[in-house]
C-alpha cells in the first residue's frame, strides 16, 4: 500500500506540474484560471490521499475549505474578466 | 480486499488527473482546455474520494461525501462561466459551427454593439452581410435605434484602448452612448 501512495503522490505531482506550466505560459487569463482550478482540485485530491494514507480523519476540514475557497476565487476572477468591458 | 479496492480507485483517479493535465497543456484554446480540466475536477476527484472513503471510518467518509457533493455542484458552474467568458471575449477558435453567430450579428444589424468583442485585433472581423434577410426584416428598427455614424473618421482623434479599437473595427457604426450602457439597459430598450 505504501507503493500505491507513493505512485499516487507522484501522479498528482506530475499533473500539478503540467497545470503549473499552463499557468505560467498562459497565454490568456482564462487559461491561467483553468489551470488554477485544476491545481486546486489536485490539491484537494492530495489532501484526501494523505488522509487515506495516515488514517487521520481530523484533517477533513482542509479539503472542504480549499474546495470552497478555490471555487469562490475562480468565480470572482472569471466575473472580473466578464465585466471588464462594461466598466471601462 | 479493502486495500485492493482502495488502490484501484486511487490510482484511477490519479491517472485521470494526469490525463486532464496533459489535455490542459496540449489543447489549443480555452474551451477545449476547460473541457479537459473538468475531468480531474469531477470524475478524478470522485474516484480518489471513494478510494479514501473505503479506508476511513464512516464519519470521515460522510465528510468526504460532502467534498464530493460540493465539487460536483461547483465544477460545472465554473466551466460554464469560463466558456461563456471565452466566447464573449472572442477567445474561441476551431468552432465547426457557432449557434450564437446569428443572434450576435442580429445585434449588429439593428445597431447594437455585439456582445462578442474580438480579443485579438489581428483576428479576422466577422463578416456582416447587410443584404441578409435578418437585416431586411429589421430595417425599421435600425432606423429608429441607430443613426448612421461616420465612426471611422473619428477613430484617430482620441485615445483608443484595445477594446475600443476592437469595437471601432466592427464595420456597422453605432451610437457613442450606446457603447457604454450596461446589458440590463439594453434589455429595457
Amino acid at each position: 500500500m505504501t507503493v500505491v501512495f507513493t505512485v499516487m503522490f507522484g501522479l498528482l505531482g506530475v499533473a500539478a506540474l503540467l497545470a503549473a506550466g499552463r499557468l505560467l505560459y498562459g497565454p490568456s487569463t482564462l487559461d491561467r484560471i483553468v489551470a488554477l482550478e485544476v491545481i486546486v482540485a489536485l490539491f484537494v485530491a492530495g489532501a484526501v490521499t494523505n488522509m487515506a494514507m495516515t488514517g487521520r480523519s481530523g484533517e477533513l476540514a482542509l479539503p472542504i475549505t480549499v474546495a470552497l475557497v478555490g471555487f469562490i476565487g475562480s468565480l470572482t476572477a472569471v466575473r472580473t474578466i466578464a465585466e471588464r468591458r462594461r466598466h471601462r | 480486499m479493502t486495500d485492493v479496492i482502495s488502490a484501484v480507485l486511487l490510482l484511477s483517479g490519479g491517472l485521470i488527473g494526469v490525463a486532464g493535465a496533459i489535455g490542459l497543456v496540449r489543447f489549443p484554446d480555452v474551451m477545449s482546455r476547460v473541457q479537459a480540466a473538468t475531468k480531474p475536477q469531477t470524475f478524478g476527484l470522485l474516484l480518489i474520494l471513494a478510494g479514501a472513503a473505503v479506508r476511513l471510518d464512516a464519519k470521515a467518509a460522510a465528510g468526504l461525501g460532502l467534498v464530493a457533493l460540493f465539487q460536483v455542484i461547483t465544477a460545472p458552474v465554473l466551466a460554464q462561466l469560463l466558456g461563456r467568458t471565452a466566447y464573449r471575449t472572442g477567445q474561441v477558435a476551431n468552432l465547426s459551427r457557432d449557434d450564437l453567430d446569428e443572434p450576435v450579428h442580429r445585434r449588429v444589424a439593428i445597431g447594437y454593439p455585439p456582445q462578442v468583442t474580438h480579443y485579438d485585433e489581428s483576428a479576422p472581423e466577422p463578416a456582416i452581410d447587410d443584404e441578409a434577410p435578418v437585416a431586411d426584416a429589421l430595417d425599421q428598427r435600425e432606423a429608429t435605434v441607430a443613426e448612421p455614424d461616420p465612426a471611422p473618421d473619428r477613430v484617430p482623434e482620441r485615445e483608443v484602448s484595445d477594446v475600443d479599437a476592437a469595437d471601432q473595427a466592427i464595420p456597422v457604426a453605432f451610437d457613442e452612448d450606446d457603447a457604454t450602457v450596461t446589458g440590463e439597459e439594453w434589455d429595457e430598450r
